[in-house]
């Protein structure tokens, strides 16, 4: 590779691994806005004393989110893998707020 | 530990020990994209030591789960039971069944009456299903027979994502 070559290639390096950073604090951004909000739903179901979970929505949450990962040329295992792991933790929230240990 | 193989009868139920002649159904469920909640699919061979295993844990723990079959029809439905292989935290109370098997209630019915039998015969005092948040079905039948998730149960699954369901203790049946 000429130096030339090798220079423009790091630019580019450099450039992507900008746009990876910013991506990555959408993601954490995201997903923090998203914990929030459904720690309000837990507060609510549980001040409403509704049911903490809801396997038939969250059954179709993961299709949906199935479907998009196709759509979106994504691994539609690694999307399901994902939020199986979001929905746990958002239920395990839900759980510990109806039962008072949050 | 009660050393007798039992056979357990339910309203429209047969649940007996399982045997070789078995491992067909259960291939072809682990072999299906049904498995996919656990751990599945499986190629026949992984299927096949698979079903060894289920065999294996009654001479291993002395119970294991029940093959599930209509009260004069010897066919094995699935398989539903007391389940506690090396590296579970709880003893559980597991199933699976066959697609064919679906949507009568057979699952409640047999799960009710292993659980019975595990509090009985077994004198476990509590029982968990581990189930992952996806199967809605499997929560579901959870669900229905009276268990509820408890978030503060531990497992050795990792970062595996699992819900904890636990069972109503032998004296919240009465």
């Amino acid at each position: 590779m000429t130096t030339e070559a090798a220079k423009h290639a790091a630019a580019l390096l450099a450039e992507h691994r900008k746009s990876i950073d910013r991506l990555d604090a959408v993601m954490i951004y995201t997903l923090a806005e998203r914990f929030r909000l459904t720690q309000d739903v837990g507060r609510l179901k549980a001040e409403h004393e509704l049911p903490p979970s809801d396997p038939a929505r969250e059954e179709r949450q993961i299709a949906r989110l199935e479907a998009l990962a196709q759509e979106a040329d994504l691994d539609p295992a690694f999307a399901r893998k994902f939020l199986n792991f979001v929905i746990a933790e958002v239920i395990r929230h839900h759980e510990q707020i109806r039962t008072g240990d949050a | 530990m009660t050393m007798v193989t039992p056979t357990l009868e339910t309203e429209r139920l047969l649940l007996r020990r399982p045997a070789p002649r078995d491992v067909e159904g259960f291939i072809g469920l682990m072999t299906s994209e049904r498995s996919r909640h656990m751990g599945g699919p499986k190629t026949r061979a992984e299927a096949w030591r698979g079903f060894c295993t289920e065999l294996a844990h009654w001479d291993m723990r002395g119970y294991g789960m029940f093959a599930v079959t209509m009260k004069g029809d010897d066919t094995c439905l699935g398989l539903i039971g007391p389940w506690f292989p090396e590296g579970w935290a709880e003893h559980e109370i597991g199933w699976t069944l066959w697609a064919a098997a679906e949507g009568r209630g057979i699952g409640a019915e047999a799960a009710q009456a292993t659980r019975s039998w595990a509090y009985d015969e077994l004198g476990w005092s509590t029982a968990v299903s581990y189930i992952a948040p996806e199967n809605g079905r499997s929560r579901r039948l959870a669900e229905r027979i009276g268990a509820r998730i408890d978030p503060d149960a531990k497992h050795n699954f990792g970062e595996e994502p699992v819900l904890i369901y636990r069972h109503p203790s032998p004296e919240d049946l009465g």
